[in-house]
């Protein structure tokens, strides 16, 4: 397939949403259409996942689309490489997932509206920003992301949803200032937007040290998108006021497309610097180990299950971060081939996290919807018995319930074992003690939900009146597509670890990203890439103890010229 | 047939005729109950046939790979089927046949119960044959998880007892917690060592790789944390007890002769390995173990009903066998020549408590549905009838196995045990050791007390004062007993199990065929024979059990020790639960009050944190880094003027803000500030941008205002903390100012394309805008790209060419180099459009009458503060964004 097709990854949900505007009042004809165009968005995001993780030659991963035919770094790139693909794949799954659900689940009030348009659009804005190569083009993305959210959160007007939606807003509003500014300081300093290019002049060496406050203002930016200590504020109070259908896209989707541009930002543009990588490190890590353990315990001690569900989202968010983390972090302890490979390692666990967080947690936010259809609240003080009156529910509840809790053989279990083995690699016994107790406290909140709300006494609105019944064949149904998919996350962890290492590697060593964006004729000869593909298959063969820096500094010497 | 798909099948039997079960109706209870009995069976069969045709070695090096599963995850089906395991599995599988049968009878005919009872408990049969079979690390942990959670199923299988559910969650959280740090362990085990399995360890260890340093402890000790708290060790052991709350056959089977030994098990695993080479080994395992045992059957004494009572004492076994693999990594003369691990029949001494735990919670159940639970209520069960005649010869039985009496193999277990304490006295000559003796006798002591007093009770003459109020053992449903053969299985498989020590103790041949090749230490005692009791000679050991004994009577018959003493760690659990939401929610509201002026706050301290952090919080170097020669010249300030006085507007009316109270005034202020904000565009020649901002201050303005006037007259309260809030906000204000600084005017890196070298992209822009360079075809010229290169970016070179074709350099920006960009941001206005829409339609109340409904059941749900522990609306003060929520969502009609 044509490398510049990977724009359709934005046409066809653009045009999903300018269809179903045209639509607008004819629900009848937007459901179907809706669901047309998501199974195509699927389809094309699966197809070119395929293309890029079965590529044979290199070169082949990378796919990159010049918006307009300027060249990088001059004009805008998108780039679709085995990061972007997997995230863009299982994005469109849980989208689809999310619509086929509000079919049956969403009430008409927030159905109604814009809701069809909206959606569409804030698949766009999640796709756009998988695809971006370009920061400031990331911003608008973000934009369109972030608008569409705040263009969904008032669709219902209730006066508990107008209230957390005005700080949503506000909070978001800040980030956003903070982004776009940081976008312009960016440029003042490199000269340039492109991400490639970025990646380019730090891995040369030639990154000034004045960049490094901005760089850091970044992190502040990514942070508060991806919600970590000490800029998660928006999150909590918001998300349990949103219908479930809802509350389980922004759940699925928002924190992670920050989780991901975190990666792609500080560990392939400015992973390559040491001084950026002493700054932020520790940063970051802290950050992770207090946003894992503070979210974790704000979600026990919450008595609704979207509560506990929203909440919750922050301290997985710790983990990803801790991924990120120690995918920046270089170990005194290891040696230079050791250290990469650890890692590359840590990266591709975060990347697993996000892929299998991605998936359930949107399924258990489904599942709090059904629950609330079924005893008429999610107070889980006023509820009870439901294990008995949906036994369906109960089961793919429990399985979700238990992969985000990270019980073997389910898909908690791999992003969190590889996680916590790179912490010990890499020596971070507090960090990694943290993760521990933090997967303890997460099983007790879950086990909350389960024990108070499917188990103990029958209690809420329908649940002891077993001859009401309730539409739900729809939303089991969707998150039954879910459940399946984390299953095969679990069972079938290798094939997703493969791919996630794939994924890590093109960060880790962003030769290829780079010399497909600009060129290799442009680019000047960087430090040797990994040698060859086939070391993927095991940490031990990937001898790439090569130097990476000091080549990059040879290299770089001459090319150290200032205005 | 191959030895690894035995072991597979094995293992996999029992789930899968569960899942058969699963999927037949549940009106076939004959079908079901074969069907789940023939999973076991076929273990035992299969299981069986491993060792005899191949042969089970104890030498531990039968690590053998079935299958790759996720060789980078270093989880493969992996499987060690030595001695050890083997026994295990053994006991696992010919238990689990029995419990089945019994299950059958303890719920009667009841369709539903057994539909949803056996899948629960065959997945656990097949989690306990793989944690007992597993070689590889990861597998071990895998299988060790599915035992939690099948044991959390089957404790909470009353699910509308609310508090059975928290014995459930009790027992998850406490074997979850440690199968948690079990994985912890064994991660930072492998880690230390690059082996991930149980033969690798042990093939290291052989070899003396093993290197022992704080790493490795540290490993060590957090796999036996794990193990501990699947083996309710003290102060561990409180959820065991909750775990009763199971149907007797679950606490039969998982919780007092299989799945609590989990933890037995793994020591019993690492002790070859890891007993020799950390000294930590037998000075932490010795005493914890001791401390159990003599607790476990210390609080048993006091309980009166019989499930607690046996669960109590299980956890006293399971101490004595900690403490037993504790004192094996001392060394002692024999009777030889040569030393020897002080470690004697281990499987007997494991074997021995199945033996007769297992029968005695089987009969507790069967005492349970005839009679009563409840010591009290069962004198003289023994003269009501002929099943409680024949139940209470059984569990007497058992109970006098329970007090080792002589004649079982009970007794030469225990022996066993005071032998190794005995060596471990001689070899060690510590006088701690003395205390060990002490435990080991008052253990015995509690146990012979329990075994009086239990007899005292069912044969005692006198008869209950009638209680008709629920005297029966609960679970759920209330059945007719039935006829037949299936009520005699109440009693039946636990006759089977306790004749066995009998058996054993009286023709010791006997054992030692049934068991005997289990054995991987057959140490002591002719030569590897299973002694008979007359075989015993006097020494210490024997001393101490007549001691234990003679005791034991004594305090049977004595009025001592009568539930004057609860557990105090039944509490341990409430208050772990309480301190973590409770407590924890506090931690969490601290930083999330509900307060968005708070969350500003924050965000803006991050900011500041963050910048002095990048900075390693050297200020004093950032006069230093000032760019530019920093002295103004005279002539030129008459220049730069306009531009001073306009930034020192803007900085003036942004100080000003946080003082003034009145929302009119503010409003003019941030005018101001705005209008200041285009002079400073207007005066360094950006008028586009000055048209642009004016425009947007306008509208701005008029939209402020207009907002105004729909909201109260009153100013909002008093405001608090305003010093502090101007000195952050100027903070933050420096650091953006510091930052664009910076950036915009130190060096910028060059970028080169195609030959040519560009400051920045805005040089490229500049020079591409209208015709364009000839860039590509001068780079050929060049030789920097080869022909090859420009084929393959065709549409590059003709661009280049021609060029962005427009004299206007922003706008070629705007709508063709960065075309892509635009087209986002007119989405985004588009998006903000239908919003606003949304907000509009819904303040001219359009709304249907289930929408209102809808607004009053949210209203009435917000409202009701109180109970709940989430995150509160903020109370007292008055919040700005509460006006404008109101004022937003209350239809026009009312205002």
């Amino acid at each position: 397939m044509p490398e510049r097709l990977i724009v359709y990854m934005l046409v066809v949900p653009m045009a999903a949403a300018i269809v179903a505007m045209c639509l607008h009042g004819f629900r009848s004809i937007q459901r179907p259409v809706g669901s047309a165009f998501l199974v195509a968005n699927f389809l094309v995001c699966a197809r070119f996942l395929y293309t890029v993780c079965t590529a044979t030659d290199p070169q082949g991963r990378v796919l990159v689309s010049q918006m307009g035919s300027w060249p990088a770094p001059f004009g805008i790139t998108i780039v679709v490489d085995p990061l972007a693909a997997l995230m863009l794949t299982v994005s469109s799954l849980v989208c689809l997932a999310v619509f086929v659900y509000s079919l049956t689940q969403l009430d008409d009030r927030f159905a109604g509206g814009f809701f069809h348009p909206m959606f569409h659009l804030l698949v766009l804005g999640v796709q756009w920003s998988f695809v971006a190569g370009d920061l400031f083009n990331l911003f608008v993305a973000f934009e369109i992301m972030l608008m569409a959210s705040y263009a969904i959160f008032v669709l219902g007007t209730t006066r508990a949803q107008m209230r957390q939606a005005y700080k949503y807003v506000l909070l978001n509003l800040i980030g956003s200032t903070l982004f776009v500014t940081c976008c312009g300081l960016v440029y003042g300093q490199l000269g340039t937007l492109n991400m490639a290019h970025i990646t380019q002049i730090v891995q040369d060496g030639r990154l000034p040290a004045s960049s490094i406050p901005v760089i850091t203002m970044l992190l502040l930016v990514f942070g508060a998108k991806t919600a970590i200590f000490p800029l998660w504020y928006w999150l909590p109070d918001t998300y349990h006021t949103l219908p479930a259908a809802i509350g389980g896209l922004f759940a699925g989707l928002l924190t992670k497309v920050g989780a991901y541009v975190m990666i792609r930002v500080f560990v392939m543009m400015f992973g390559g610097s040491p001084q950026v990588t002493a700054v932020l490190t520790p940063l970051i890590l802290i950050s992770a180990g207090v946003t894992m353990f503070l979210g974790v315990l704000g979600a026990v001690s919450m008595h609704s299950v979207r509560r506990i569900l929203s909440i919750h989202i922050i301290s997985q968010v710790g983990y990803m971060l801790m991924g990120v983390g120690l995918g920046m972090s270089a170990v005194s302890g290891l040696s230079g081939g050791a250290a990469l490979a650890s890692r590359e390692l840590a990266i591709a666990g975060a990347i697993f996290f996000i892929v299998h967080n991605m998936v359930v947690k949107c399924c258990l936010f489904l599942c709090g919807g059904l629950m609330i259809e079924h005893a008429g609240s999610d107070d889980l003080n006023k509820i009870g018995g439901l294990l008995r009156r949906a036994p369906w529910l109960a089961t793919l509840f429990l399985i979700a319930a238990l992969s985000l809790a990270g019980l073997p053989p389910l898909s908690g279990f791999f992003g969190k074992w590889v996680l916590i083995r790179e912490g010990f690699t890499q020596q971070q016994y507090w960090l990694t003690g943290f993760a521990i107790a933090t997967s303890l406290l997460t099983l007790l909140s879950m086990l909350k939900i389960w024990s108070y709300g499917f188990w103990s006494p029958p209690q809420g609105q329908h649940v002891t009146r077993p001859h009401y019944r309730v539409r739900t064949v729809g939303g089991i149904a969707s998150i039954a597509l879910l459940v399946v998919v984390a299953l095969s996350m679990g069972f079938g962890a290798s094939s997703y670890m493969k791919v996630a290492r794939l994924a890590a590697s093109t960060v880790v060593y962003p030769r290829l990203y780079v010399d497909a964006v600009l060129g290799k004729a442009a680019a000047p000869r960087l430090a040797p890439m990994r040698p060859s593909h086939a070391s993927i298959d095991g940490p031990e063969t990937s001898g790439h103890a090569n130097g990476l820096r000091g080549e990059t500094r040879l290299a770089a010497v001459d090319s150290v010229e200032t205005r | 047939m191959n030895p690894i798909w035995l072991v597979t099948l094995a293992v996999f039997a029992p789930v899968a005729s569960g899942a058969i079960g699963l999927c037949m109706p549940r009106s076939w209870v004959g079908t079901r109950v074969a069907l789940s009995v023939l999973g076991p069976v076929a273990a035992v069969l299969l299981l069986a046939e491993l060792a005899i045709t191949h042969g089970v070695d104890h030498t531990g090096a039968g690590g053998v790979l079935a299958a790759e599963w996720m060789p980078e995850l270093k989880l493969n089906w992996q499987w060690h089927p030595d001695r050890f395991g083997v026994f295990f599995a053994l006991l696992v599988s010919g238990i689990g046949v029995l419990i089945t049968l019994y299950a059958r009878a303890y719920f009667g005919p009841d369709r539903d119960s057994l539909y949803r009872f056996y899948p629960s408990l065959l997945l656990f049969m097949t989690a306990m044959l793989g944690v007992v079979l597993a070689d590889s690390f990861m597998l071990l942990l895998l299988f060790w998880e599915m035992t939690s959670i099948s044991s959390f199923l089957l404790i909470g299988w009353e699910r509308d007892d609310p508090a059975a559910v928290k014995k459930a969650m009790q027992a998850f959280i406490v074997t979850g917690a440690g199968g948690l740090v079990l994985m912890g362990g064994l991660i930072l085990i492998g880690v230390h060592t690059d082996v991930w399995s149980f033969s690798a360890l042990a093939g290291l260890a052989a070899d003396g790789r093993l290197s022992p340093g704080p790493l490795l402890t540290t490993g060590f000790l957090m796999v036996f944390a794990g193990a501990a708290a699947k083996s309710a060790q003290f102060p561990l052991h409180f959820w065991l007890p909750g775990a009763m709350a199971a149907p007797t056959p679950v606490s039969a089977y998982l919780h007092s002769a299989t799945m609590v030994k989990a933890g037995v098990y793994l020591v019993g695993r690492l002790w070859p390995i890891l007993a020799a080479v950390l000294p930590v080994w037998p000075s932490l395992i010795v005493p914890l173990g001791a401390v159990t045992m003599v607790y476990g059957a210390f609080i048993a004494l006091q309980k009166t009903d019989l499930k607690q009572i046996f669960a109590y004492t299980t956890i006293s076994q399971l101490g004595l066998l900690m403490a037993m693999y504790g004192l094996a990594a001392f060394q002692y003369g024999g009777h030889g020549e040569h030393t020897q691990p002080n470690m004697i029949w281990e499987v007997a001494q494991i074997l021995n408590h199945a033996l007769y735990k297992a029968p005695l919670f089987i009969l507790a159940g069967a005492i349970g549905h005839i009679a009563s639970r409840e010591l009290p209520k069962l004198k003289g069960l023994f003269y009501r009838d002929g099943t409680s005649r024949i139940m209470t010869v059984v569990v007497l039985a058992a109970a006098y196995c329970l007090a080792a009496g002589p004649l079982t193999v009970s007794f030469t277990a225990k022996e066993f045990f005071f032998y190794q304490i005995w060596h471990a006295y001689e070899a060690t000559h510590q006088p701690v050791m003395g205390l060990l003796i002490l435990a080991g006798v008052l253990t015995g002591m509690f146990n012979v007390a329990i075994f009086i007093r239990l007899a005292r009770t069912l044969l005692s003459r006198q008869q209950p004062e009638a209680d008709p109020h629920e005297h029966h053992d609960a679970h759920g449903h209330d059945h007719e007993h039935e006829k037949g053969i299936w009520p005699a299985f109440l009693w039946i498989p636990g006759a089977v199990i306790v004749s066995v020590q009998f058996i054993g103790g009286i023709i010791p041949g006997a054992y030692e065929a049934m068991f005997g090749w289990l054995e991987a230490s057959p140490y002591y005692f002719e030569a590897g024979h299973f002694p008979l009791l007359w075989n015993v000679h006097p020494g210490v050991p024997l001393y101490m059990s007549l001691c234990a004994i003679g005791l034991g009577v004594g305090l049977g018959f004595a009025p001592l020790m009568r539930g004057k003493y609860n557990d105090p760690f039944d509490h341990a659990y409430p208050s772990f639960y309480l301190l973590a939401t409770k407590g924890g929610g506090r931690v969490f509201r601290i930083l999330q009050g509900g307060h968005v002026t708070g969350y500003i706050a924050f965000v803006a301290i991050a900011l500041v944190g963050f910048f002095a952090w990048s900075i390693r919080f050297d200020f004093a170097s950032l006069p230093g880094q000032w760019p530019g020669g920093a002295g103004l010249e005279l002539d030129q300030l008459g220049e730069l003027l306009p531009g001073i006085l306009l930034t020192f507007m803007v900085c003036l009316t942004a100080l000003l803000m946080p003082f003034v109270r009145d929302r009119a005034s503010r409003v003019l202020i941030l005018g101001a500030c705005g209008f200041s904000v285009t002079g400073v565009y207007y005066q360094y020649r950006a008028p586009d941008l000055a048209l642009t901002q004016i425009s947007i201050e306008i509208v701005s303005l008029i939209l402020f205002l207009l907002v105004l006037s729909m909201l109260p007259k009153q100013a909002p309260g008093p405001r608090l903390w305003v010093v502090p809030r101007v000195v952050l906000g100027a903070a933050v204000g420096l650091i953006m100012f510091w930052l664009t600084l910076t950036s915009s005017v130190g060096p910028q890196p060059t970028i080169h394309y195609l030959g040519r070298q560009y400051a920045n992209l805005g040089e490229f822009f500049l020079r591409n805008s209208h015709h364009g360079e000839d860039s590509a075809l001068a780079a050929t010229d060049h030789g920097t790209l080869e022909h090859s290169e420009l084929e393959r970016r065709p549409t590059t070179k003709t661009r280049l060419y021609h060029g962005g074709g427009g004299k206007n350099v922003v706008n070629v920006i705007l709508v063709d180099f960065r075309g892509f960009d635009t087209l986002g941001e007119i989405t985004v206005l588009g998006i903000a459009a239908m919003g606003v829409w949304t907000l509009v339609r819904r303040r001219h109340g359009f709304k249907s009458p289930r929408e209102r409904v809808m607004d009053e059941e949210q209203a009435a749900e917000t409202g009701s503060r109180g109970l709940s522990l989430d995150i509160p609306e903020p109370t007292g003060g008055h919040d700005p964004e509460d006006d404008v929520v109101n004022r937003m969502i209350r239809p026009s009609t009312e205002s």
